[in-house]
């Protein structure tokens, strides 16, 4: 984590900010354009003038066509809400490349562009419960805090994406952008929780994370494989024909959570802990995470 | 094709236990994933199928290999053995075989070398267990249990008497057949030559023991002497067949009372005898015995009994005969008495007689008494009531004991009556063509009848005349003499009871190891077979009591260093006429067997490595 540290990798998203569909809803000066009118760069409209408006934002040239006083109103710029939801559940702790580790890495990648943006970003952390929760900040002391936590994660508890959602959705006020970094390798199952999120007016962007063994598991006449998170579930021999019926399993739970999140307009990008952290970032990108400013 | 150690099969049962460490062997690879969700849902059948598709491992199925090739090369298969022989073993088991060697007794050294044999025989082949001893003993029948006849083997023991090997030898060849095997377990020693028409290509022999040290007391006799009527003249004999000088102690003695004791020397293969006379009741045993112990141990004790002295009651009704009279008292062994017919029932019914002599007498009914009837009265179940005037007489069973030594020359008859022989009769004198002196036993009782008053004849004058009643009368009571009470090792004993124990059943028979045996007795006679151990022997009922003694007094088998089995016959000799013949054994093929397991358990290392490498 010296390198969330450092900030060394991420000198290449000063340019990168976040993409959200929504007009920010909050009342706080941003840099993004927010759904009320004030100071701001953006014409929005025209409208009367009344006594007390700013006498320097009557649009003269309308006045000398019309003869009627018009004021020029201007689209408001205004913050975004980042949360950023980390699971932390011990089936994070997979892989040769660690799960957890490429989460939390983009989760300070994420929160960097966004409070290089001026957005406040928050972060919690959740298996089958919310764990840690710091609530959204724009501070630059707020960015060591996050990295801080996110360095201290430790993964503990089983998946439970349903409880912990809900709960946070439920704690979380004024919406915003959940970003959610998960397997969502939920035995509760993933519906439930982000639908609950999206009826408390979150925008969601889910940010899949799998490891390289999980799309190509092991096999053999010996191997047997057990729940990191449940050992004393029975294993299962990972036998040929067990391993291609897991790879057709694993290929309807992946359309099954594209179709999901397609009919809720919900981001759902694909993060492989083999990929290298530039790799991840350019995905990002190349998927409508972000954009260049 | 047959095995010669079946029971090594057994370890088969090693390969269900191989599947089973296969099935469920330890060394899994545990592999943790971030979820069983997915694969959950695959199903739960998983580790069942999983442990029966390690048996698809072409390891499993060639380490079975390796164990099934070993397994059967243990059991020793043998190709081309057939429908398997016959063989005999024929164990030499005359007193010689007890001598001790360096590794046992001779018999003992002939066990083992019968059972490796056993071992190395094949399966199908049977074997019958044969002894050779005074008799020959069929021990079992062919077998091809080979458990049962190795308990049988070990349960052989010698005998102390002298072995008829050339008999036992020639049964064996009989019982095996033509292409049967006979194999021989003998010292060589103590049995007559095996003769040259024996000496066959399937006969082995194989020879135990080498052992020549021995002393024996070969002779312990006893006779009345001629001195004094109440004293014994006893003479023994030690000889020294070891090729060595030795010096023995020699005892004799009765009870307690030593009658001789003293050192002799003896040279290489030579002999003493010792002559002490001694007072002996009836019915004492001497013994004799050496105070060294040497390799044979039967022949360093004898044995010798005082004869009980025994008369036979004879019982002569007549009006008057005083050549039979004479006649009967000087016969042998005869205890005489006299009465007129008149005082027939009442001498009969109080007194005991073993023979009852009937001169032109015959009570009715006949009694069920040894009788000789001399002229019966008509009518009688033998005469036939025809007369012959002067007959010429003529013997008609010279062999018959009755007429052992009877010459009749001329003998002149007045008057004789025709006799009617009875079924199992046999007519031992003839006159003019017709019987007149017949013998015959039934149901045990002996009768001699005579059809012609010997007072009217010339015979009592004649010499055969008192060896004819004499014979008659050993003929009608044989117990009647002293029955023998000093046999050879082996010699089958012949007592004929008394006249008051004519009616024992059976006896006891006691050995001098102290087993006992029943002895049927029919007739006042008995026989026993079973005198292979020396010793004292005593034969019993509730009112009767008798010894006999058994020694072993044989030169031959107390020459133990001496082989009279010659050396052609041995196993060595024979066996290389017997290489180019078919043998038992066939061709064990366990050596391939053993190369192919370690082939297959190469190939099996090779492609484990190969598949680890992969």
């Amino acid at each position: 984590m010296r390198l969330l540290r450092a900030g060394g990798d991420f000198s290449a998203l000063r340019r990168l900010a976040l993409v959200s569909r929504k007009r920010a809803t909050s009342h706080l000066p941003g840099r993004r354009g927010g759904v009320s009118t004030g100071h701001g760069i953006d014409f929005a409209d025209y409208r009367r003038y009344s006594p007390g408006d700013d006498v320097r934002s009557i649009d003269w040239t309308l006045f000398s066509r019309l003869g009627m006083l018009f004021s020029r109103a201007f689209q408001a710029d205004s913050e975004l809400r980042v949360h950023l939801l980390l699971d932390v559940s011990t089936s994070m702790r997979y892989g040769e490349a660690d799960k957890l580790d490429c989460a939390r890495r983009l989760a300070a990648a994420v929160s960097w562009v966004g409070l290089k943006q001026l957005d406040v970003v928050g972060l919690a952390t959740f298996s089958d419960r919310l764990h840690r929760v710091l609530p959204p900040r724009r501070t630059k002391e707020h960015f060591h805090r996050l990295l801080a936590a996110l360095e201290e994660v430790e993964p503990r508890g089983r998946s439970g994406l349903t409880r912990a959602l809900r709960d946070y959705g439920s704690r979380a006020q004024g919406g915003g952008l959940a970003v959610i970094l998960s397997d969502f390798l939920s035995s509760d199952g993933y519906a439930q929780g982000l639908d609950y999120l999206l009826y408390r007016k979150f925008e969601l962007l889910l940010i899949q994370v799998v490891a390289d063994e999980e799309l190509d598991p092991p096999s053999g006449e010996n191997v047997e494989l057990e729940d990191c998170e449940e050992p004393r579930l029975p294993r299962v021999a990972a036998l040929p024909e067990v391993l291609s019926r897991y790879r057709e399993n694993r290929r309807a739970f992946q359309a099954s959570l594209a179709l999901f999140c397609r009919r809720r307009h919900v981001a759902l990008v694909q993060a492989v802990t083999s990929r290298s952290f530039g790799e991840l970032v350019c995905q990002l990108l190349r998927e409508g995470v972000w954009e260049r400013r | 094709m047959a095995l010669l150690n079946p029971a090594a099969l057994i370890l088969l049962a090693l390969a269900p236990v191989l599947l089973l460490l296969h099935l469920d062997r330890r060394r899994k690879v545990v592999h943790r994933v971030s979820s069983l969700l997915l694969w959950q849902k695959v199903g739960g059948d998983g580790e069942p199928r999983a442990r029966w598709r390690r048996l698809r491992d072409p390891l499993v199925w060639l380490q079975i290999l390796v164990l099934v090739a070993v397994v059967v090369a243990l059991a020793r298969p043998v190709l081309g053995t057939g429908a398997g022989r016959d063989v005999v073993f024929l164990f030499d088991s005359s007193a010689s075989m007890g001598a001790l060697e360096p590794g046992g007794s001779r018999f003992d050294l002939a066990r083992e070398r019968a059972l490796e044999i056993l071992d190395s025989l094949g399966r199908r082949d049977r074997v019958q267990l044969l002894q050779a001893g005074p008799r020959p003993r069929v021990v079992t029948g062919f077998l091809a249990d080979r458990p049962e006849l190795r308990r049988q083997i070990l349960a052989l023991e010698p005998w102390e008497a002298q072995a008829d090997l050339p008999a036992a030898l020639l049964v064996a060849l009989s019982a095996s057949g033509d292409e049967g095997l006979v194999y021989v377990f003998s010292d060589g020693a103590g049995h007559a030559a095996v003769p040259p028409s024996l000496q066959l290509e399937r006969v082995r022999y194989l020879r135990v023991g080498d052992a020549s040290d021995n002393v024996a007391i070969t002779r312990l006799t006893l006779r009345p002497s001629r001195q004094s009527p109440f004293d014994h003249d006893l003479f023994t004999e030690v000889a020294n067949f070891a090729p060595r000088r030795r010096e023995v102690t020699l005892v004799v003695e009765v009870g307690d009372r030593v009658l001789w004791s003293g050192k002799l020397a003896l040279g290489a293969k030579g002999r003493q005898r010792i002559a002490v006379e001694g007072s002996l009741r009836p019915g004492e045993v001497v013994r004799a015995r050496l105070g060294e112990e040497d390799a044979l141990a039967a022949d360093n004790r004898a044995y010798a009994l005082v004869p009980p002295r025994t008369a036979v009651p004879v019982l002569l009704v007549t009006e008057g005969n005083l050549f039979l009279e004479k006649a009967l008292e000087v016969a042998p062994s005869v205890a005489l008495t006299v009465v007129p017919p008149r005082g027939w029932t009442q001498a009969w019914t109080r007194g005991s007689y073993g023979v009852v002599v009937l001169d032109g007498f015959e009570p009715e009914p006949p009694g069920p008494m040894r009788s000789l009837v001399i002229r019966p009265p008509p009518p009688s179940e033998v005469a036939e009531g025809r007369a012959l005037r002067r007959p010429e007489l003529a013997l008609q069973a010279g062999d018959h004991p009755i007429l052992a030594s009877v010459e009749l020359g001329e003998i002149a008859v007045e008057r004789a009556s025709v006799l009617a022989v009875p079924p199992g009769g046999r007519v031992l004198l003839e006159g003019a063509g017709e019987p007149v002196l017949v013998a015959w036993e039934r149901e045990g009782r002996r009768r001699v009848v005579l059809g012609f008053d010997v007072q009217a004849s010339t015979w009592p004058q004649a010499l055969s005349f008192p060896v004819f009643m004499a014979n008659t009368m050993r003929w009608l009571a044989p117990g009647g003499e002293a029955n023998p009470v000093q046999l050879s090792a082996g010699e089958v004993l012949e007592w004929s009871l008394p006249p008051p124990f004519l009616g024992l059943s059976q006896v006891t028979v006691r050995n001098p190891h102290g087993s006992i045996s029943t002895v049927a007795v029919t007739g006042g006679s008995l026989v026993f077979e079973d005198t292979g151990t020396t010793g004292i022997y005593s034969v019993r009922d509730d009112a009767f009591e008798a010894t006999f003694v058994v020694n072993l007094f044989s030169d031959e088998e107390s020459d133990i260093g001496a082989a009279t089995t010659s050396p052609p016959g041995e196993e060595e000799a024979v066996s290389e006429r017997w290489g180019s013949r078919p043998v038992s054994r066939g061709s064990e093929v366990s050596l391939h067997l053993i190369l192919l397991a370690v082939l297959v358990l190469l190939g099996e290392w090779a492609f484990y490595c190969r598949r680890s490498a992969a």
